[in-house]
């Protein structure tokens, strides 16, 4: 329907507007005519398109993008397109996923993500204030994680100055998430660069299909006030959505080593207070039958805690701030179903570290991403996608240093990519994926020229290809084998590729910190094999899985280059370099149940052995900041009212660099245990009632390179009309 | 000897069992209903407000009669999934006129044939029955079944004949004959 339109209106408009032939002499009455009768033609086509589209407008409609909520109670269990790009159930995904459900997050206790992330074998939460996470997946935790690609509904909420997400500024009401879905292993062959070791993707409620007001307040200790609030309202037209929700609190006042930085002038003690505000408004309108129109804004601040892995885990604060605004439509056509989506996020990042608070920077980023996509089925037994998407970022940077640089570094990215999925019988099925990616790159700003780098080093293009290949054979309905290759791509941060700095040492010697724009991506090659069977005497389900990952191209912090001079003075080189490869393998045994009586368990082992070479082992040190051995056991019951949950977590040590503003040095932690839990009460059909812990075991716990963190206790009361 | 009449009688238990379970698993359990409603759902154009759903059931056949029973049972007064309400109305294999005025058909098993096929094909009606052959036979436009998994088979050929369509996201989903 839209193509008839779009094409009538396309003729109609040519039509009338053409240019008329040439009029010859004595024949200006034909002329006339002839006009007359075009712009005649004109207004009736226009007067034909607007009844058409007012027609299309007062049909009761049916929006057409996924209701997650139905096909979940069709299949009984949740439905997903993150390991493809098309609906699949998440039992038959092609990749070693797990779902998180809102009761899960419910029964989690948890008022962040990162915190009901920490259940699932194979991921690395490493905390460094009240706020501040970091995810990695597979062992190679840094901070400022690079490789695990973040989404909400899609778009992204990955930073690409550090190439990171802020957990503590995403613009989303928990209780407004449906699930969350994390594929382990490469995905760049579906979402683009950075999901090089897997992705997380946060799916909200859809207005269209789900309506109501959930509202939470929580108060707990570290002063931890939070109030978060959504709205949904929905018609045979589509629905609407406003969230909107904050957190205050203090921060963790655990002792703190001397280069612990997170130091501003407010608070000299290195106890700036996290903060965050977020609102955000979305609707979803059915336009015809089978076409649907959605448009979201978002604004969220925040204040956090912040470690900097491009200057080997120093810590500071970050203030950050973003917009987004997005726009999309999904059509279910004859030809598939086809969508496009527009957004553009605008991010402005404050950055105060380096121990005083006084000398920080910030960024102005802009990221504009455009994609359509076509799925459709060949015959019976096979689903193409096929997709095109432009992407652009930039990235502006400001100093409250002595010598003032203005970069500002402009990235444009053309990709083409495809999926194919072949069902080969009832119990084998092959999926693959291939994208490519063209980059070019210039510097739009002003840059010192006499340093290392120069314009022309940035006037470069870059090409890389991500692909996942996947079989998978399913015996029975019990029993689904998978294996899998997978290529990913993570390309260098903002920072690392368009930085610039200078600083005068009291006109002695000069320190020059300079981006690498001729830095080569990260690439990520993993190989896994996965079995699951469904125990129906146990009522559960035993995962088991394995793999082995290797990278190449592997970018350290900003090293010493060579001594150049620059006005005169000698200067001492800082910039990114890749530094070699690395490689890691290990494997997760999960046994998840839930029983008729109320009783469900969810107990997991995961293993993770990181091997690096020479020069990133001096450099980063993968293979000593990732723990190697992971035990999680939760166990909750339901009776009537009442809720009852509790998780056990154990961690090996680790080993993290860290700067302590003259030398890196390690930074050990031991293995430690933390206990968790949740009593919910559920005392109206419209109020529950909640109290909560984490790490209950001891006041404070350490859990990273970075101070401790403390217990804490929260109590909410959630209310749903 | 003895091991080996044991051998045989575990052999004919298991052949009995799965017998068995096939039999079981062609009957119309209250989840098929509950699946076959809710695939009601991704209709294009969508189905909403009161809908007469037919039961057709061989008459004088006791399994049919018993399917139609649980089927008719598990319905109720009227089976509410979202803004469509499904309400039962049996029609027996010999009087498909019966059919008239509704739009969506649960078969039992010994009740699927061409002469009901093609009658509610006419009618543009939705047939749905836990019999896998009946989806694979052009017979019904969905086939599902529940147990351990819920497995649905929709029939290109049977939606065809009744002018069906089915969204995109749903028909990925399910396995298409």
């Amino acid at each position: 329907m839209l193509n008839l339109l779009s094409s009538a209106g396309h003729t109609a408009i040519m039509t009338a507007f053409r240019a008329p032939a040439p009029a010859r002499a004595g024949n200006a009455r034909a002329l006339r005519e002839r006009l007359e009768r075009r712009v005649r033609t004109f207004s009736l086509s226009l007067g034909s398109i607007l009844a058409v589209t007012v027609t299309l407008m007062a049909q009761p409609a049916r929006a057409e993008s996924m209701d997650y909520g139905a096909l979940e109670s069709l299949f009984g269990e949740p439905v997903t397109t993150a390991a493809t790009g098309t609906p699949q159930r998440v039992s038959e995904a092609p990749a070693n996923m797990t779902i998180i459900t809102a009761d899960d997050i419910r029964r989690s206790g948890s008022r962040n993500i990162p915190e009901v992330l920490s259940r699932i074998p194979g991921l690395d939460v490493m905390r460094s204030g009240l706020s501040a996470y970091d995810i990695g997946v597979r062992g190679y935790q840094q901070a400022t994680q690079p490789r695990m690609l973040v989404l909400i509904d899609g778009r992204q909420v990955f930073l690409d100055d550090y190439s990171r997400t802020d957990w503590s500024n995403l613009p989303v009401n928990i209780d407004d998430i449906r699930q969350i879905e994390v594929v382990k292993g490469a995905s760049s062959a579906l979402f683009g660069s950075n999901a090089a070791s897997g992705v997380i993707n946060i799916v909200t409620y859809n207005p269209a299909y789900n309506d109501g007001i959930v509202v939470n307040t929580t108060l707990g200790t570290q002063h931890q006030r939070t109030i978060d609030a959504t709205a949904r309202l929905k018609g045979a037209w589509g629905g609407v959505k406003l969230s909107a929700g904050g957190l205050e609190a203090h921060e963790f006042r655990t002792p703190r080593s001397p280069f612990d930085g997170n130091i501003t002038p407010e608070h000299p003690d290195g106890t700036e207070p996290p903060k965050h505000r977020y609102v955000s408004a979305s609707s979803v309108l059915a336009v015809a039958e089978n076409l649907q129109a959605n448009a979201e804004f978002t604004y969220t601040r925040s204040v956090s805690n912040f470690a900097d892995n491009t200057d080997f885990n120093i810590m500071g604060v970050q203030r950050d701030k973003s917009y987004s605004a997005r726009g999309g439509l999904n059509w279910d056509s004859q030809f598939g179903s086809i969508s496009t989506n527009a957004y553009l996020n605008h991010t402005f990042v404050r950055i105060l570290e380096n121990g005083t608070g006084e000398i920080g920077f910030g960024t102005k980023m802009n990221l504009f991403v455009w994609q359509i996509q076509d799925q459709f089925k060949l015959g019976t037994s096979h689903i193409i996608r096929v997709a095109v998407e432009y992407r652009y970022r930039d990235y502006k940077q400001y100093n409250l240093e002595t010598v003032i640089q203005h970069p500002h570094l402009v990235q444009n990215f053309v990709s083409l990519s495809g999926t194919w999925l072949w069902q080969i019988s009832d119990k084998m099925a092959f999926s693959n994926a291939i994208r490519f990616d063209h980059e070019t790159m210039r510097q739009a700003g002003e840059i010192n020229t006499t340093g290392v780098f120069d314009y022309a080093d940035y006037r470069h293009k870059n090409s890389a290809i991500s692909a996942n290949s996947t079989l998978t054979y399913s015996p029975t309905s019990q029993d689904h084998f998978r294996a899998g290759y997978g290529r990913g791509v993570m390309l260098p941060s903002l920072i690392q590729n368009g930085y610039s700095q200078i600083t005068d040492f009291g006109g002695a010697f000069l320190i020059d910190v300079e981006g690498n724009p001729r830095l080569k991506p990260t690439i990520v090659q993993d190989l896994s094999v996965d079995y699951s069977r469904r125990v129906d005497s146990l009522s559960s389900t035993l995962k088991t899985s394995l793999f082995f990952e290797w990278s190449q191209n592997i970018t350290a912090p900003f090293l010493n280059g060579a001594t150049v001079i620059i006005d005169g003075l000698p200067a001492v080189s800082n910039y990114a370099q890749n530094v070699g490869a690395s490689h890691g393998w290990g494997g997760e045994v999960q046994l998840q149940g839930n029983h008729p009586s109320g009783i469900r368990w969810d107990a997991s082992y995961s293993y993770v052995r990181v091997t690096d070479g020479d020069v990133v082992k001096t450099f980063i040190n993968y293979q000593g900041s990732t723990p190697r051995h992971h035990l999680r056991f939760l166990l909750g019951y339901s009776t009537g009212p009442w809720e009852f949950d509790g998780s056990a977590h154990y961690v090996t040590s680790t080993d993290m660099l860290r700067n302590s503003f003259v030398f890196t040095v390690p930074v050990h932690t031991g293995g430690y245990a933390s206990l968790s839990g949740r009593i919910g009460y559920r005392f109206s059909d419209r109020y529950t009632v909640a109290l909560s812990g984490t790490n209950l075991s001891q006041r404070m716990t350490q859990v990273s390179a970075f101070p401790a963190v403390e217990r804490q206790v929260l109590v909410s009361l959630t209310g749903k009309f | 000897m003895f091991g080996s009449r044991f051998s045989w009688l575990c052999a004919a238990s298991i052949l009995a069992g799965t017998v068995t379970a096939q039999l079981a698993s062609a009957q119309m359990t209250p989840n098929n209903v509950l699946a076959g409603a809710r695939s009601l759902s991704f209709l294009q154009p969508a189905l909403s407000g009161s809908v007469t759903a037919a039961i057709v059931y061989q008459p004088g056949n006791g399994a049919s009669e018993a399917e139609a029973q649980a089927i008719e049972h598990a319905l109720g007064n009227g089976l509410v999934i979202g803004s469509l309400t499904l309400k039962p109305k049996k029609v027996s294999a010999d009087a498909l006129a019966g059919l008239a005025g509704a739009k969506v058909a649960f078969v039992t098993r010994a009740a699927s044939d061409r002469q009901v096929a093609s009658a509610a094909a006419q009618r543009s009606i939705i047939t749905i029955s836990s019999d896998p052959a009946c989806a694979q036979a052009g017979l019904c436009v969905v086939s599902i079944s529940s147990g351990p998994k819920v497995q649905i088979s929709v029939s290109k050929a049977a939606c065809k004949a009744s002018n069906v369509k089915f969204g995109a996201a749903f028909l990925m989903l399910v396995k298409e004959i």
